[in-house]
This record gives structure tokens, sequence and C-alpha cells, in this order.
């Protein structure tokens, strides 16, 4: 390939950097949009001793220590783990996993403890991420 | 034209152009990242806090002031937006979202419909029975003589007057924050507190019935602003002008620092939701609310208003005490379970031992019976007698309500100020209590020149509490035997061949009004009431009931002090005195 | 090389430029909370204005070089055998495009999106033919569903297939998509959006897509809504069977619609 050759081809195929160029914004777009989240939960809302936060599928332990923050998904497949109240255990619904309070796994196949997640509190506010 | 090379320069060229604008855009995005409920934080990164119950880390800014809480331009930002959601018109959409209950309460309260003033003023200038409220006059074309007064002079002060107005001091209005606003040093945002200071009940409650000044033991004289301190006048009023003497603060203040928010409830402030005609239909709160109370379990109300104060503790199995009327609790005074009662202060949280009204001969004897707290223990009540109102039909004055000068200017004198044991009378209630003017007007209007096209008088007395309550009651005497408390005014009462005489010391004629009784007499000693009430219930005392006073009287003179042995058993005393079988009888 | 393969080439590269700057849009729009997402993709989620710009713009600039198009087109015809142009499919694409370019400015759902779903809504129940079709686009004003649905997948699946008929399956070139974009991007640097008008705001005046401009002045003027809709989309039917109404008269009642839609777009 001589030089007017590779010019030619560059030329031909430049014109796609344009569209390139735009996976950089897009994947940042994206990234933004589903990214780690900073979540903010005001303390007066964790007004029983296990609060489970739908939109963030975690769950929040109120103890005579302090608070405690969980992952509500289970460590083997990621699916959102129940509490039960009369056992007082995490349950698993869809692969039979158990995790006791402190998020120690008991049984089932995942192999894993719950996600402890690392909080702060500000200003009456218990901040995550 | 495809293959030609300028072409492929071309389509090269935009496609690098494209990638630098792209990359262009990158470096820029990169410095404005935001972490915020809304993009607001990033220009106004000033304001930390904004009071505990509303943090901005929740809230944001936009939820309250309105706007576009995602813009990060100014103009775009601020389209919509109001600068204080706090006034009523703007409450109701704002704060409404989660206080709308309190919102349609306040905007039919007596301190934003200022109905008691104007419907006072309309019955003393106008003679009709009507009151209207402030919302109600702003579309009133015609101007009256009660409404251009109301405007000029009255307006200034109802919680929904615009903040904007006022110098920086004197700010007052501006819905909700004019009560539930406090000011912080370094902080350019007011906040909202439910732990109201005095000091913003005091920006407008110090003129009239001047119960602000009076709780903290300030009385508006007449004076001079003597002694003078360091070159400069002493003892000022705030807000410049005024000057005061210094008397016996209330003991609720003097002993235990009680603000106004301490006794006065949430329904007494921001009303129940009915359009009150008066103060005292709105005001819940009475002395015996909490010196001799009622208690029960705290509903929810109590609980969501102590939770709000965050210093007063309201724990379970206590009982809270509730008000007389209409039953509303007054969560900061507390009974636990072994009967001890506490009240605690709202500010602060700090508690203090409840006295309740002690069951001595002077709190039970049913010749007693009618009197209210009031009139035995406030010691001194204000009182400024004579108001001589000039008004001005065409010279300007600042319009209160439209916030510019308009036609008709009124200016205001008394004749003088007297600080002094109440006088007394037959109160709203029925129950005796302490008066004083309200107002006594002379109204002279000029239209040109100094000749005046019209003069009138219009002179009230009118009842309240002063706020200048003590622990002692006045004495026997005082009562008893004391021209001014009887209504009669200032002068010297003697008995004469069994008839009571009075000559006053004040002398109308000869101070040049057009009247023939002292200012300060609300009846004379035949009986007959001299000056007018607001209130179709209250009067001055009657002949019998004056009579009956200062006989009394007589019996004083040696039956002195409750710890009198007549005292102990009254009715059996009474009865033996009737019979003659006492030393006093014969 | 021709100008009118320049200008088609143009108005394919546009449209793919729209295409793949709404990409990023469809993710981030939640039809429930239409405006607060558009103002988070507006001003918070990074490149968020860019792509919204470059998807403005691109489809603004689609629309000006298809209308462009039409006339080449129209100039050339009587050059060009009958059969060697689709005016059929191009047509419909063109109407496709009228009605992406409208659910698009319905989809910003402001107090502008809001009111232009609700006209159109009212239209077709006013509307003697439409009426039966409200169903495909009756929603309210507060969820943009429908909307959402046409403007994301029907519409522009409809547009494929119809422009594959009638650009004879020629596949878009390149060099044209990479000027395309360079063209929207200086416009986009160049001109401003139009604002969005947030609820809080009392709005004097509202209007729909300036294209819809001379149809709403006939509303204003209490002209009937099929006559409206049939005047507003006279040359589209003209447009699809040009082929055997081609005539001096067709041509004749096109220029003078052009006019005339002009004009009252400006009254």
């Amino acid at each position: 390939m001589d030089r007017r050759d590779f010019l030619g081809k560059a030329l031909a195929y430049l014109p796609a950097l344009s569209i390139v160029a735009l996976a950089f914004p897009f994947y940042y777009f994206l990234s933004f949009l589903y990214g780690k989240k900073r979540i903010e939960i005001p303390l007066n809302k964790i007004d029983k001793g296990i609060v489970f936060f739908k939109d963030y599928g975690i769950f929040i332990l109120k103890t005579s220590k302090g608070y405690e923050v969980f992952d509500a998904h289970c460590t083997h497949m990621g699916c959102i783990v129940n509490y039960n109240n009369e056992k007082k255990l995490f349950e698993c619904p869809c692969h039979g996993s158990v995790f006791n309070l402190k998020g120690e796994r008991l049984k089932g196949p995942a192999k894993k403890p719950l996600n402890r997640l690392t909080f702060k509190l500000v200003n009456n506010n218990l901040i995550i991420g | 034209m495809l293959r030609s090379a300028w072409f492929r320069w071309i389509a090269v060229i935009s496609a690098l152009f494209v990638v630098v604008v792209v990359a262009f855009k990158f470096s820029l995005e990169k410095k404005t990242t935001i972490k915020a409920v809304d993009s607001c934080v990033v220009c106004h990164s000033n304001i930390k806090t904004i009071g505990k119950s509303h943090p901005i880390s929740v809230f944001g800014c936009a939820t309250c002031h309105g706007g576009n809480r995602y813009a990060t331009d100014k103009n775009v930002a601020h389209k919509g937006m109001v600068k204080n959601p706090a006034r009523l018109e703007y409450a109701s959409k704002y704060c409404a979202k989660c206080h709308s209950d309190v919102i349609d309460r306040v905007e039919k309260s007596i301190m934003a419909t200022n109905k008691g003033i104007i419907g006072v003023l309309n019955k003393k200038y106008l003679g009709i029975d009507s009151y209207p409220s402030i919302e109600e006059i702003k579309e009133l074309k015609t101007d009256n003589l009660t409404v251009n007064y109301f405007r000029k002079m009255c307006a200034a002060c109802h919680i929904n007057q615009l903040q904007s107005i006022f110098s920086k001091q004197k700010v007052r209005g501006g819905g909700c924050v004019d009560c539930h606003g406090a000011k912080e040093k370094n902080n350019p945002h007011t906040i909202l507190t439910t732990r109201i200071p005095s000091s913003n009940c005091l920006k407008c409650h110090n003129r009239s019935n001047r119960i602000g000044l009076a709780y903290f033991g300030q009385f508006q004289s007449a004076g001079y602003g003597t002694p003078y301190k360091h070159g400069e006048f002493s003892h000022v009023i705030k807000g410049g002008g005024r000057y005061y003497l210094k008397l016996h603060a209330d003991i609720h203040w003097q002993k235990a620092h009680l603000e106004c928010i301490d006794c006065h409830t949430e329904h007494g402030i921001m009303g129940d939701g009915y359009e009150h005609k008066r103060f005292e239909d709105q005001v819940v709160i009475q002395c015996e609310d909490c010196h001799s109370p009622q208690f029960g379990k705290p509903n929810e109300l109590a609980k969501l208003l102590a939770q709000t104060n965050a210093k007063i503790p309201l724990r379970d199995g206590l009982e809270i005490a509730y008000t007389h009327k209409d039953f509303r609790p007054i969560y900061n005074l507390q009974k636990d379970k072994n009967g001890k009662i506490l009240f605690y202060r709202k500010l602060d949280g700090k508690p203090m031992e409840m006295k309740l009204m002690s069951n001595k001969p002077y709190h039970t004897l049913d010749i007693h019976k009618k009197l209210s707290c009031q009139a035995c223990h406030s010691e001194w009540m204000p009182s400024c007698y004579g108001c001589h109102v000039a008004n001005f039909k065409n010279k300007k004055q600042f319009d209160w309500l439209l916030h510019k000068p308009t036609k008709g200017a009124f200016r205001e004198f008394s004749s003088f100020n007297r600080f002094s044991h109440p006088t007394l009378g037959v109160g709203w209630k029925g129950k005796i209590m302490p008066f004083a003017p309200g107002c006594q007007s002379f109204v002279t209007v000029y239209s040109n020149g100094i000749k005046p096209e019209k003069q009138f008088y219009r002179l009230f007395f009118a009842s309240w509490d002063p706020h200048t309550t003590q622990l002692k009651s006045r004495s026997c005497t005082d009562c008893h035997f004391n021209p001014t408390t009887l209504g009669l005014g200032r002068g010297s009462l003697h008995i004469k061949d069994n008839k009571i005489i009075f000559s006053p010391v004040y002398n109308s004629r000869l101070s040049g009004l057009p009247i023939d009784f002292p200012l300060d007499a609300f009846v004379n000693i035949e009986g007959k009431q001299l000056q007018g009430v607001s209130i179709k219930t209250e009067r001055a005392f009657n002949k019998k009931e004056i009579n009956s006073i200062v006989s009394a009287y007589s019996c004083i003179l040696c039956h002195g002090s409750y710890s009198d042995k007549v005292y102990k058993d009254f009715k059996k005393s009474k009865r033996l005195f009737l019979e003659g079988k006492t030393p006093c009888s014969k | 090389m021709k100008i009118d393969y320049i200008v088609s080439w143009i108005c394919q590269a546009l449209f793919i430029v729209a295409l793949v700057s709404g990409i990023p849009l469809v993710f981030a729009y939640h039809p429930q909370h239409a405006f607060e997402s558009v103002q988070k993709i507006t001003y918070i989620i990074p490149f968020g204005l860019f792509f919204r710009k470059l998807h403005y713009f691109s489809s603004e600039l689609l629309l000006i070089f298809v209308i462009f198009h039409v006339i080449v087109e129209l100039f050339l015809s009587y050059n060009k055998p009958k059969a060697k142009t689709d005016y059929l499919f191009g047509g419909l694409a063109f109407v496709v495009i009228i009605f992406l370019m409208f659910s698009g400015y319905v989809l910003k759902a402001d107090q502008n999106g809001q009111s232009a779903a609700l006209v159109a809504q009212n239209m077709m129940k006013d509307s003697m033919i439409l009426k039966y079709f409200v169903l495909f686009l009756g929603d309210s004003s507060v969820f943009y569903w429908k909307f959402f649905l046409w403007h994301v997948i029907f519409l522009p699946s409809l547009f494929f297939l119809f422009i594959f008929y009638h650009a004879k399956k020629v596949l878009p070139k390149i060099e044209f998509v990479s000027i395309a974009l360079s063209v929207s991007v200086i416009s986009m640097l160049f001109f401003g959006m139009p604002e969005d008008i947030p609820f809080n705001l009392a709005s004097k005046h509202l209007t729909g897509p300036w294209f819809f401009e001379g149809v709403e002045n006939m509303l204003k003027m209490n002209v009937n809504v099929d006559v409206a809709i049939l005047l507003g989309f006279f040359p589209f039917v003209a447009l699809m069977f040009y082929n055997k109404l081609r005539s001096k008269t067709i041509n004749i009642l096109l220029v003078l619609w052009v006019i005339f839609y002009v004009a009252i777009s400006l009254v």
C-alpha cells in the first residue's frame, strides 16, 4: 500500500469519526443515569426497627447502637430479599437464601453475606454513597 | 462528486469539527456536575440551613420558591420564582403542600384579617356594626373615614404586610415568616422555626393596648427619654421616637422568663378556621388553663407540636393539659404518673414546677366569684387618655395597603398617659375585668385651610388583659374605696350623710374638650355610663354595684386582711352580722 | 453529481443524526414525569443538553431539507421519466416526519407541549374522519405514554419502511452523515432552542410548532376542523399521487397552496 492509497483509505473512513465521537457523550449520559447514586434519607422516615426503601432497594435497621444499612439484593442472583418479621430473618424469595439481622448467610445458595453499605449522618439525614 | 477529493476533505473536516466540539463540551461538562437536589445551590451555596425542619438537602429551594429547579442559567432558573413564598397568597400554593390546614386557618385568623380593628373603627366613626377583613377593604373604592384611617394608621401591622417597604430593623409582615422567621448571623436566609422569639411578636404588639411593652415592664411615657445617658436619650422603645418608664414586669417574665408563645397556643394565634370578629373570640388561653388545669392523654396535634418543637419531651404515659375553651392541647404543661405537674419553656425546654391556684378564702369567697383573675392580679394598666385625630383631606400620606401615598392624611396626639391600678368594669364574659380607654377619639376633619370642616368625638372604654400580672393582688382598699378603680376617674371620694360624694380632679371644659365629664370617668356617681364600649355586653358598674362596693369599705376598715377571723366562714359571719349578733352590727 | 442527489442524501443523513441523538434521550425520558425528566436531561445529566439540542436541530434541518428536496424534485421532474421517481412513499414519509416532529414537540411536555397535545386530541375529536383514530393518541395531559410510543417506536419504524422504498434501497453515506452532523452542531452553536415554559408560570401565549402555525391560525378564525386539516395536508396528498395527477393545474395549485399557507401562517 503506497501513501496515496493510504490517504485515500483514510479519507474514506475518517468521516466515521464523527459518529464515534458521539459515543463518549453517550457513555457519560448513560453512566450518569444508571451510575451510583447518593441517597439521602431523613432520619424521621426510619420510624420502625427495620425499614425497607423500595426506591433504593435497601434495608435500614435502627438498633440500640445506631443504624445499619443493608443492600436488599441477595448476593446469589440479586433478587430483593424479604424481611420475615416473625423469624427476624431476611429470606430470598427466588432461590431460598436466608440471612440473619447481621446480614450473615444462614443457608441457601448464596455464598456471601448481605452487602453492608457505609453511610454517614449529617443534619438528621442518613447519607449513603 | 462523491469520489472527488474536495468532497472527501469536507467530510473529514466536518468529522474533525464534531470531534473538537464534543471534546470542548466534555471539558466544560466535567466542571459543572451537580450533586444536590436542585441546581439552585450551585449559585446559592452561601445558604447552609433554613431551620431543622426543612433541610435543604431534602427540600432544595424550588419546592418552596418555585422557579426551575434544574436550570443553572439565572434567567431560566428564576422564571416563575417567588422570593417570599411565605406570603399568604403564595403560601396557599407552596407551604400548603404540607401545611394546608394551617394555611387555611391563618388566612382567616385575626392577625391576617384585622377584622377587630376595622370593626371597632366602623362602630366608632360610622356607627355601623360591620367587621370586614383587610382583603375586603383592599377592594373597596369608597374611602370612608374608617377605611382611610385604617389604611394610613393601622394597616402597617398585619402578617401579610409587604416586608420590602420597611427599613431593615423594622421589618414586619411577610406571611408565615412574620412569626416563624428568625434571623441568624451570617445566614442570608431566614430560619424557619416554631420556637418563636417574643421579639417577633413585639414587632407589632407594642402599640394600642401595648401588651408587648407592659409584659416586659415598659410603660410608654409621654416622656423625654430621661435621664440622659452619655449625652443621649435613654429608655428608648425599639423603633425609635418613643420612650418608656420601667415598671414591674409581668411575674411570668420576672420569675420564669416565659415568652409569649409559652402561654399562647397554636389555635389562639393562628386561628381555628373561623373568621373571628375580634381577638377575644380567637384567643384560647386563659389563666385557669394552667393554674387550675384539666389533663388528658396527648392527642395527635400535641405529639406533632412537641415533635416540631424538639426541645420539649413528650414521653409515653404522660398527661398534658387542655384548654377550657375549645379543648386545645397545651403540650408544654404535663402531668406525670405521680401527679407532678411540670411546665416546659418552649424556647429552651427548661422544665418548671407549676403553681396551681390556691383555695385560700380570697379565691374561694363567694362575694368575689365574679372577678376575673386580671381584675385583682394586674398591677398596672397603661392608659392613654384622649386621642386627638386630625384628618387633612387634601394632604397625602402613605397608604399601607396600596404601598404609595394617597389622599387623606392623619395625625394623632394624646391628652395624657397614665399608669395606674386598672379601672374595673363588667367585661364581655360577664366577669369583672380591667378597663382602659380604647379609644377616646376627638376627630377634626380639615379639607381646606385651618377651618375645620367637621368635628366630632367618640369616647370608648375597652377591657383587656394588660399583661402586668403579679403574685400579690391589689389591696382591698384599692378596689373598694378608689374612685379610679370604680370608673369614676381621678379625684377624692367621701361619704357624707350616707351618700357617696366624688369630686374629680380633671376638668374637661377647662381643658378645652367639648364634654361635661372628666376624660377618665367611665361612669358617674349616679351610675350613668359616660363613655361607650365596642362590645355590647361590656359596661361600667351601675349605681347599685358602686354602692355595694363602697359600702363594703366600712367593713374593710377593720377587717382589712384575709387572715381576719370573719373570712374563715364568711357566710356565717355575714349571717351573724345581719342578725345583729356581732359587735359591728351595734 | 446533481443537486437533487446531494439534497436527498443530506436528508437521509440528517434523519440518521436525529435518530442517533434521540437514542440517549429515550433512556432518560420518563413519560410519567415527562416535564421533570426533560428538565433533568436539559440541566443535570451530562451532555443532556447537547443531545437534546442536536436532536432538535437535526430534525428541524431535516424538515427544511425535505421541503427543499420536494421543491428540487418537482422542478426537475419534467426531465425525468415517470417511473423513476416514487411519489407515494415519499409523500407518506413526509407525513410521518411531520407527525414525528409534532410528537417530539408534545413530548417536551412543558406548557407548549401540553397544550399542543390537548389541541391535537380535541381537533381529532371534533373532526368527522379523525375521531375514529383518537384512541391511538388519546392520552392525558400529564402522562405522555402514547405520544412516547408513537415518537420512539411506531413512527420511526414506519419512516424506515417508507424511506426504504422511496430511496430505492440506497444506503446512507458516511460522508453525508458526517457533514449533516457538523451542520447540526454548527446550527446548535449559533442558534437557540425555544425555552421550555414551566407550569408554575402563567403564560400569555402558547404556540404549536412553527409548521402548524397556519393550521392554528385557521382554528383561530374558526374554520371547520376538517377543512383546516384538509387544507393543511393537501400538498401531501397531492404529492402522494403526483405521478397520476401530474399536470399544470396541480403544479399551480401547489404553488398557490404554498402562498396561501405562508400567508395564513404570518397573519
